[in-house]
C-alpha cells in the first residue's frame, strides 16, 4: 500500500468519525410530503386522463364523422356541386336568381334583344327579302305568344347568370352574322347616314308581325304616298329633304318611319326578328294555314299553303287544298 | 429514481435515506450557518423531485445529485457571496505542498482521535472552496478523480491537483 492510499484511508477514517451531521427528522417529512405531493397528482393525471378524457375525444370524433356519413346518405342532392364554369368565366356566380330578379333580368334582357333585333331588321330589309325567307317573317299571332311564352319561361326560369350570358351571346352572334350575310343577298345596302329603315305603320291597322314581306312592302309604298308631304312640312333639312326626294317612295318612307316611328317600329319587329333566324317548323306553318281557313281568311291561306308547297314541295297538303274553296 | 419517475414513492424514500446524509454534510461543510446549509439541501431535493420527469439515466445517481449541489452552491455564492466565488479560482500557489514522506496513521487512544478529527474538521473549513469540494466530495463517497470533474464541470487534470492540494493541507494540519 503506498503512502497515499494510506494517508487517504487515514483522512477518510477520521473525516467520517467526525462528520456526523444529518438532516432533522423536521426537513425530511417536509422533503418526503413535497415529493410525493408532486408525485401524486402526475401520476394521477396520468391515470386520470386515461380514465375518460381520450375515451372521450374518440368517442366525439366516432359521432361527428356517424353524423357526416347519415347526412351524407340522406341527401346527396343538396350536397351536389354546380359545374364549374370554364377559366374565363370564373368571375361569374352561378346564383340562382330568385323570382323577382328573374323578372327583371328578363326584362332587361329583353330590351337588348329587341335593339339588336332592330339591327338585324333594318340590314335585312334593306337588302331584300327572297322568296324563302318570307314564310318565316309572317308568323301568326298564337305562334307568336307561344314562342314569347318560351322565351318569357326561358328567362323567367332560375338560371345562372352564365347560361343567361351564354343564351344572349349566341342571340347577338346570330344576329351578327346575319348581318353579316345580308348584303350579299340583295341589293347593296344604303349609307348609315341615310340608311333607310322600314317600320310598321300603325294606321294601317295591321301589324307587321302578321303581314308578309310583300304585303308589308305595299303597306309601305302606301303610307309612302300618304306620309310624303307630311315629311317635308315637319321640317326636314334640305340635305334630307333632297335625299328624301331623290329617293324612292319606298326608301323616303323608310327614313321617316325611322325618324318617328322607331319606339313603335321596335315593339312589332322584335318578335319578327326572333324568328327570321329559326325557321318555322313544317307542322306550325300547317296549324298556322289551319287557323287561317279556320277564320275565313282564304287569301292569306292560299298564300300561305303557295309558299309552303314552295318551301316543302314533297309535303302532301292535298286536304288542305280541299278546305279552301 | 427511474421507479419513483413511473411513481414509486417508496423509490424515492429509499433514495432520500441513502443520500440523505452526505448531502446535508456537503453543504455544512460550505455553507457558514445551519440554516443556510438547510436552504441549501431543501432546494437541491425539491430540484431534484421537480426534474424527476425529465430525468435520464446518462450516470450514476449521486453524480446527478452532487452536480446539481454544486450548481446550486455556486448559484448561492455569486447571490449571497460574490466575492467568495473567487475561491474556486486556482490561483493559490501552495508552497507548502511539499511532499511529506511521514505517512498518517490514526491515533491509538480515543483522546487523540477525537482531537485529530476536530482538527481535519477544522482544516477542511479553512480550505478554499474549490478544494473543499473536491475533498469532500472524495472524502465522503469516495468518488473518482473523473467523478469529482464531472460534478464540478472542470477539467479532470484541474480536479486532480485541487484534491491533491487539499489533502496535503488536511495532512499537514493533522501531523502539526
Amino acid at each position: 500500500m503506498s503512502i497515499e492510499s494510506q494517508d487517504d484511508q487515514v483522512l477518510a477514517a477520521l473525516y467520517k468519525k467526525g462528520a456526523k451531521e444529518t438532516p432533522s427528522s423536521e426537513l425530511d417529512r417536509k422533503i418526503l410530503d413535497y415529493a410525493t405531493k408532486e408525485n401524486a397528482p402526475a401520476h394521477g393525471d396520468s391515470h386520470f386522463g386515461g380514465g375518460w378524457k381520450v375515451p372521450l375525444s374518440l368517442a366525439a370524433s366516432v359521432l361527428l364523422v356517424f353524423a357526416i356519413l347519415v347526412q351524407l346518405d340522406q341527401s346527396p342532392e343538396q350536397l351536389e356541386i354546380p359545374p364549374i364554369p370554364s377559366s374565363d368565366k370564373s368571375d361569374l356566380k352561378s346564383v340562382p336568381m330568385d323570382e323577382s330578379t328573374a323578372d327583371n333580368f328578363s326584362r332587361s334582357i329583353g330590351d337588348k334583344l329587341d335593339t339588336d333585333r332592330d339591327i338585324g331588321f333594318e340590314a335585312e330589309e334593306s337588302s331584300g327579302r327572297t322568296e324563302t325567307q318570307a314564310p318565316s317573317a309572317t308568323i301568326p299571332s298564337k305562334l307568336e305568344s307561344r314562342k314569347k311564352h318560351e322565351l318569357k319561361e326561358t328567362m323567367s326560369r332560375p338560371e345562372t347568370t352564365l347560361e343567361k350570358s351564354q343564351q344572349y351571346d349566341e342571340y347577338r352572334l346570330n344576329n351578327e352574322l346575319k348581318m353579316q350575310q345580308a348584303p350579299a343577298e340583295g341589293p347593296p345596302v344604303a349609307s348609315p347616314g341615310t340608311k333607310p329603315k322600314v317600320s310598321n305603320v300603325p294606321a294601317s291597322g295591321i301589324t307587321r308581325s302578321t303581314k308578309t314581306p310583300e304585303h308589308m312592302h305595299e303597306l309601305s309604298k302606301d303610307a309612302a304616298r300618304e306620309r310624303k308631304p307630311s315629311a317635308s312640312k315637319d321640317g326636314l333639312d334640305s340635305a334630307n329633304g333632297t335625299a328624301v326626294e331623290s329617293m324612292t317612295p319606298e326608301r323616303a318612307i323608310s327614313v321617316e318611319s325611322n325618324q318617328t316611328q322607331q319606339t313603335q317600329a321596335r315593339e312589332d319587329v322584335s318578335f319578327e326578328e326572333e324568328t327570321d333566324f329559326s325557321p318555322i317548323p313544317v307542322e306550325d306553318w300547317l296549324l298556322m294555314i289551319e287557323q287561317l281557313i279556320a277564320k275565313r281568311d282564304y287569301a292569306e291561306a292560299t298564300r300561305q299553303l303557295e309558299k309552303f308547297k314552295q318551301a316543302h314541295p314533297k309535303v302532301n297538303v292535298e286536304d288542305l287544298d280541299s278546305k279552301i274553296p | 429514481m427511474l421507479l419513483y419517475q413511473q411513481g414509486d414513492q417508496a423509490a424515492f424514500e429509499t433514495l432520500y435515506q441513502r443520500y440523505k446524509d452526505v448531502l446535508y454534510r456537503y453543504f455544512v461543510r460550505h455553507g457558514s450557518d445551519r440554516h443556510q446549509s438547510e436552504e441549501l439541501y431543501q432546494e437541491v431535493w425539491i430540484k431534484l423531485i421537480n426534474s424527476a420527469a425529465r430525468y435520464q439515466p446518462k450516470a450514476k445517481f449521486k453524480t446527478y445529485l452532487f452536480t446539481i449541489a454544486h450548481n446550486t452552491l455556486i448559484d448561492f455564492y455569486r447571490k449571497i457571496k460574490p466575492t467568495q466565488v473567487v475561491e474556486f479560482n486556482d490561483t493559490e500557489i501552495a508552497e507548502e505542498l511539499t511532499n511529506n514522506p511521514t505517512p498518517l496513521a490514526l491515533p491509538e487512544d480515543e483522546f487523540t482521535l477525537k482531537q485529530k478529527t476536530n482538527q481535519l474538521m477544522q482544516a477542511i473549513q479553512e480550505l478554499p472552496a474549490n478544494q473543499k469540494e473536491a475533498v469532500l466530495l472524495h472524502l465522503e463517497q469516495d468518488l473518482s478523480v473523473e467523478e469529482i470533474a464531472e460534478i464540478t464541470q472542470v477539467k479532470t487534470e484541474t480536479a486532480k491537483s485541487r484534491l491533491r492540494y487539499a489533502k496535503n493541507k488536511l495532512k499537514a494540519a493533522i501531523q502539526s
